[in-house]
């Protein structure tokens, strides 16, 4: 369980720059879903910055706020069940 | 009645605690980058090209290793087909164009031939991004300046400059999703929708006759071509035919473009 955390980083972060973007959706999920990871906003953080266009086109970082929003909203759900 | 629990919440707060400083940092970098004027984009990107220029050297050693031979084979023969069938679709294309403006009379000089533009090499993967971009090599210092048109070799229009760094510049496609473009396909207009990977999808009315094939022309980008039809739907019930526009080439084949200053 350990190297899971590292890995999904890993895989989240080279996702966001080769493949499709259900990838680092889907390690942010998987990280916040079983830890407080910072690296789930990271990931989100770093989609935004490498995709977006300049501000001037109004388009708002969306992986950021999810990342952000899914990690905080699922911490009821992990202060449950995990320890 | 209440249950206790015996799990420590020392763990949880200090988590949290951690959580909050990444969520005011990340809002920090973010407010930052804007009032910089991309700074924090332009670190990431650079770091990001390095990267995928170094990522893309041990692809090949790897693929070169021979551990992967009768893969390599079959995939190398796979893509030199497909990109043989995208070279033949952007001639066949790239002919309608003309037969069409031959057609119609119109005097019209490949703006290409006579504006001054740059290549740019495609650094990044065409479908990785959540907001329709790319990243080319080419940014303020070659000069490339937003609104920039960026073609294909064989002239199509396939994006707008979006976002210029110093060296590296984010290119938004013209048919990436929810984007809308006026066209001309034939002699009717058709507002297009973009939804995503060069596709874009409009309505004209059923009593038009559209082919696929034909050429689909944008006036907002000097008249050039932005793609051909793909398709063509239409119902009985229908006063209008649902008509589906491709770029007609293979984009993850793309190597260079050629940018055009608006």
């Amino acid at each position: 369980m350990h190297n899971v955390r590292p890995a999904l980083a890993v895989i989240g972060f080279l996702g966001a720059m080769i493949a499709p973007p259900w990838v680092p959706i889907a390690c942010i999920v998987l990280l916040a879903l079983r830890f407080r990871a910072i690296e789930a906003i990271a990931i989100g953080f770093f989609t935004d910055m490498l995709w977006i266009g300049a501000p001037e086109t109004h388009a708002l970082p969306l992986f950021t706020i999810a990342s952000i929003i899914i990690v905080w909203g699922l911490e009821p759900l992990r202060l449950e069940f995990l320890r | 009645m209440a249950e206790f629990s015996h799990r420590s919440l020392h763990g949880a707060r200090a988590g949290r605690r951690r959580l909050l400083a990444a969520t005011f940092l990340v809002v920090f970098l973010i407010v930052l980058d804007i009032v910089t004027g991309g700074s924090v984009r332009s670190l990431i990107r650079t770091g990001a090209t390095t990267l995928w220029s170094a990522t893309a050297r041990a692809r090949a050693g790897i693929i070169e290793t021979g551990y992967f031979r009768s893969h390599r084979a079959l995939a190398s023969e796979n893509a030199s087909l497909r990109d043989e069938v995208a070279s033949l679709q952007e001639k066949a294309a790239q002919y309608n164009v003309v037969a069409d403006e031959n057609t119609q009379l119109r005097d019209l000089v490949h703006l290409a031939s006579t504006e001054r533009g740059i290549t740019a090499p495609v650094v990044s993967s065409f479908r990785s991004s959540p907001y329709g971009t790319f990243l080319i090599g080419a940014g303020k210092n070659d000069p490339v300046a937003a609104g920039d048109i960026v073609l294909t070799p064989g002239g199509f229009v396939i994006g707008i400059i979006a976002d210029v760094q110093d060296r590296t510049s984010a290119v938004r496609g013209i048919f990436s999703s929810g984007m809308t473009s006026d066209v001309l396909i034939g002699t009717t207009p058709v507002t297009l929708t973009g939804e995503g990977g060069g596709n874009a999808k409009g309505s004209a009315p059923r009593g038009v006759s559209i082919q696929a094939g034909d050429p689909v022309i944008a006036r907002q980008y000097g008249g050039r071509p932005v793609g051909i039809v793909g398709k063509v739907e239409s119902s009985p019930t229908s006063p209008d035919q649902t008509v589906y526009v491709r770029i007609p080439v293979n984009l993850e084949s793309l190597r260079f473009v050629y940018i055009l200053h608006a």
